[in-house]
């Protein structure tokens, strides 16, 4: 795309020597967003899933994936073997620890940004936003580039029915539109407007769709337009859709597979998410609130990771067992990670130097664990990254050229920040 | 160092200032044009039509009456013409129907509100229209745009005549990158914000010392409280992408510098002072007194002169031409420069010349371009492969704004009397915001998404009374009452596409009336139904 006159190349923006936090694109005016296409990764990336499970608040690395027992910083709980030797988490953690071969733990982020919203943003999206360009975060991304333009499901569903931090969710498609934003879930676990109105009988309904796809193809005679298309597309995927609501009814599982995810909400939605995906959804975050321990960090801890524990366990064996581990990333991730000093409420704060995430599945090596923190928890000892690079990471995981530019009116945006090199120790 | 934060150093008085040898966007004096004493729309049509012929372009049929009507309607005054308007457009025979319509139209109030609303999101993107009472009272009394520019930069909150503009720096000052950009593309046409990082590639013009430049204008301002103030000192130094740590010159993007306003930079002392004295307005919340020589104002200035206005000129003639005809002479529209030169660069100049001779007159602006025959071009382009969108050789679809979708659907579900026609357009705006923000804004790559269509199909939002409403005078009772089919037929397709039904139509419409006995009203409802989600209501075509 360097023939549009005026354009820059985004590595000049990497070897700038200042911070690069420019107003671009005018507020969104020129927001024409064209990528480059139809290379090798179009063929990579087919029939790729991710299902994030989000850990809203902000997960304890110490209580999960980098237990640091003996340490003043490690906290009350031991640490147990994995089934990778040498590798330990959590005891929280017993049904991960006897499943880690398709997992790789990345225990080396330095994300810097500690605040809920803004750090929930940075993880999102893999960079900051811009005073004037409003990246997608990384649901937005994956519909474009995972999603199928006349799929009868959804590009991209967001779970979050916990009220706590719902303000700092994260998501928003940015500069792709209201066309790839998520398919959000706050209140229940169906989908908005997904459902015929009791007004109309389903032979009406289909009969004044069929009146008004007449219309359109009056319409549409001797016009061409991309946008005029995205109308016609959106109605005609209403149908599909509608029929996709079955998808996020568990009647349809069976009692045996319901029960293996528990009766719990998380489980639950996990359950759906593996039914979304599994029907063609290429993004669905599921949300689990809140685990921002500023006080008794602990009890909360002991009762939440065990349940993340059984869920991430439960899901990572059932897309295993139905042979979809290949095509699907699980993701473990939250705004940040929590402080290795204990405070007065015995609660540990926000904490985004050195922290923990996981990937499971599609494209990593499993059993494995990149990069390492101090004794003690406080500073990431080897293989630091942050947002940009774990986000070069998933894009290549999933056979998406991280570099991969958009283009901003003429300025070409790449998927992550430009000279992003993802981790290829954690990549297969 | 942090720069973004835009650091004050002392200044080292500038001894002489360089002329500037830049080169200007694109060489208007050496274009032949056509006599300044033209109409417009006279000059639109002679020079797109040139270029029709040049490129050996057929373009598409005019458009007829009643589609002419109705994108003129919205693009006028925001919202589709009522029964009796298109009634009466129809009826009459005589040769200047258009421009009575378009007098009309523009002296109508909602001509103001609407085009308030459209300069407002130009200027902000905010859907709260955060200008919109200084917008409306500026258009009203008929300001032109470089009236518009200087009090916007100028933000005196003190004047009531300028109330209500200190929003549109203060949404920004907090990023003075950010303000710096948005004033350059929204005044001048141009986004700099390759050149904050490194010279400009392609385009010569722009170097960082352009966007530092012209950030040095903006760079004395800050925030106090709720209020906006503004030093009377204060420099930008930047790191070059080569070369040492530089200071930036009070600089136009043609390269034009003044010296740097005001006294001097001040001392440790002074500043020292100057900090205590801003500790004192925040507490007590009074408005800082204005610097003894504005920067901004500087900027308002150099921009606006005789030599340097060339930017200014042309930035919204561009933005209102895209508006108009769905694509800009200039594409992007934040890329006015001179490698990416315009595909009508005669008539862009032209314009240009016209805006700035006729005091910066937006309505006269408007009125030319829709009162072209090029503008009255039909959408469609039957045979061969569609011209190229720079030709203008037919009309673009325009997805309608979120405002605009809520009052078409608000009008559509109305009978409007002839005599009531302003009332109702009123009382359609004013119930209309709820629904418009179920729709998302419209941009240069709009694409309708599938939650849209899922809204309209099973929201209870969209099927409930609010968009068929019953009652004497609306659509669905007064169509459920029509003594035919035929009848109901003509009735929903005036009513909602500001048309007749041509035959297919009305015998579609018949049809699935007959077919749904049970309960005539619902039918109704239905038919409705599909033609507010028809693609013909949801763009401006």
């Amino acid at each position: 795309m360097s023939s549009i006159p005026g354009s820059c190349t985004p590595s000049e923006h990497a070897a700038s020597r200042r911070q690069f936090l420019g107003a671009a694109a005018a507020s969104g005016i020129t927001a024409m967003v064209s990528g480059s296409s139809a290379l090798a990764g179009e063929v990579a990336k087919r029939g790729k899933r991710v299902i994030l499970l989000w850990l809203a608040g902000g997960a304890s690395q110490f209580e999960t994936f980098d237990p640091k027992p003996g340490a003043v910083t490690g906290g009350p709980f031991r640490s147990i073997q994995t089934s990778t030797s040498g590798v330990r988490v959590s005891e929280l953690m017993p049904r991960m620890a006897a499943r880690l071969k398709d997992t790789c733990l990345i225990r080396s982020l330095n994300t810097k940004n500690a605040d809920h919203g803004g750090g929930a943003e940075l993880m999102m999206r893999g960079r900051r936003d811009e005073a004037s360009v409003r990246y997608p975060d990384m649901g937005s991304v994956l519909a474009r580039e995972l999603g199928d333009s006349e799929s009868k499901v959804p590009d991209y569903v967001s779970f979050y029915l916990q009220s706590e931090g719902q303000g700092f969710s994260g998501t928003g498609a940015g500069f792709l539109g209201a066309r790839f934003g998520p398919m959000q879930l706050h209140k229940g676990t169906t989908p908005e407007n997904l459902s015929r109105l009791d007004t109309i009988s389903a032979s009406d309904f289909a009969d004044r769709m069929a009146l008004r796809e007449s219309w359109s193809r009056a319409f549409e005679k001797g016009r061409v337009s991309a946008a005029l298309g995205s109308h016609q597309q959106a109605f005609a995927r209403v149908g599909g859709l509608m029929e996709s609501q079955k998808l996020f009814d568990l009647s349809n599982e069976s009692a045996k597979t319901r029960e293996a995810y528990g009766p719990t909400q998380f489980g639950e939605q996990a359950l759906i998410a593996r039914r979304l995906v599994e029907a063609g959804v290429p993004f669905v975050r599921v949300g689990r609130a809140w685990w921002d321990s500023h006080g008794q960090n602990f009890e909360t801890h002991q009762e939440m990771v065990p349940e993340l524990d059984h869920v991430m366990a439960t899901l990572l064996d059932d897309l295993g067992q139905r042979g979809m581990l290949k095509d699907t990333l699980v993701i473990t991730l939250s705004e940040f990670g929590r402080t290795p000093n204990i405070n007065a409420s015995l609660g540990r704060d926000h904490f985004a130097s050195a922290w923990s995430c996981s990937l499971s599945g599609c494209g990593v090596v499993g059993g494995s664990v990149y990069g390492k923190t101090d004794d003690r928890g406080d500073k990431v000892a080897e293989g630091e990254i942050g947002a940009a690079r774990l986000f070069a990471t998933i894009y290549k995981a999933l056979g998406i050229n991280p570099q991969k530019n958009y283009h901003l009116g003429s300025r070409p945006v790449p998927l992550t920040d430009p000279g992003t090199e993802p981790v290829k120790e954690v990549l297969a | 160092m942090n720069l973004r934060s835009g650091t004050f150093r002392l200044s080292v008085i500038m001894a002489a200032l360089m002329a500037a040898a830049g080169s200007l966007a694109f060489a208007a004096e050496d274009l032949v044009l056509p006599s300044p004493s033209l109409p417009p729309e006279k000059v639109i049509d002679q020079l797109v039509e040139a270029g029709w012929k040049e490129q050996g372009t057929m373009p598409a049929a005019p458009a007829d009456d009643f589609n002419w009507l109705r994108r003129v309607s919205l693009d006028l005054t925001g919202r589709i013409p009522t029964g009796p308007e298109v009634a009466a457009f129809a009826a009459d025979k005589s040769p200047g129907k258009k421009s009575k319509v378009i007098e009309s139209l523009m002296a109508s109030s909602a001509f103001v509100r609407h085009q308030a609303r459209e300069l407002d999101w130009y200027l902000t993107r905010d859907k709260n229209s955060p200008l919109s009472a200084y917008l409306n009272r500026a258009l009203a009394e008929k300001r032109g745009w470089d009236r518009i520019f200087k009090e916007l930069m100028l933000a005196n909150e003190a004047d009531a005549s300028t109330k209500g503009t200190t929003v549109y720096l203060k949404q920004k000052v907090r990023d003075l990158d950010r303000l710096t950009n948005d004033v350059s593309v929204a005044f001048f046409g141009v986004n700099i914000s390759c050149a904050q990082c490194h010279d400009h590639p392609l385009v010569s013009d722009w170097k960082q010392d352009h966007f530092y430049g012209l950030k040095s204008f903006f760079s004395r301002t800050f925030e106090v409280g709720e209020f906006l103030a503004e030093r009377d000192y204060g420099v930008v130094r930047f790191l070059p992408n080569k070369g040492k740590e530089k200071q930036a010159e009070f600089m136009f993007l043609t390269g034009a510098k003044v010296a740097p306003p005001g006294a001097g930079e001040p001392t440790k002392d002074q500043q020292k002072a100057d900090a205590k004295k801003v500790e004192e307005w925040k507490k007590s919340k009074t408005q800082p007194p204005a610097p003894s020589a504005s920067a901004r104002a500087k900027l308002v200035e150099l921009a606006l002169s005789a030599k340097e206005k060339e930017f200014f000129d042309k930035a919204l003639v561009n933005q209102v031409w895209y508006r108009m005809f769905g694509h800009g002479l200039v594409m992007p529209l934040d890329q006015m420069h001179s490698e990416n030169p315009p595909s009508h660069p005669e008539l862009l100049a032209w314009l240009a010349r016209d805006f700035s001779s006729h005091g910066y007159d937006i309505p006269r602006l408007i009125k030319g371009m829709v009162s072209s025959r090029v503008y009255g071009l039909s959408s469609r382009h039957e045979g061969g492969s569609s011209p190229p969108a720079n030709q203008f050789a037919v009309a673009r679809l325009k997805p309608l704004t979120p405002m605009q979708m809520a009052v078409a659907l608000k009008l559509a579900g109305m009978v409007v009397g002839a005599s009531e026609v302003e009332k109702k357009v009123e009382e359609a705006e004013r119930s209309a915001r709820g629904l418009a923000d179920q729709f998302p804004p419209v941009s240069e790559d709009f694409q309708v998404g599938v939650a849209e269509a899922l809204f309209m199909a099973n929201g209870s939002r969209f099927n409930g009374n609010e968009v068929f409403p019953e009652g004497a005078d609306k659509l669905l009772t007064a169509m459920s009452k029509a003594p035919s089919d035929d009848a109901r037929a003509d009735m929903a397709v005036r009513g909602v596409l500001a048309r007749p039904a041509v035959a297919d139509e009305a015998s579609f419409i018949a049809n699935y009336i007959k077919r749904h006995p049970g309960d005539p009203k619902e039918a109704c409802r239905q038919v409705i139904w599909s033609l507010m989600a028809s693609p013909e209501f949801r763009f401006n075509y």
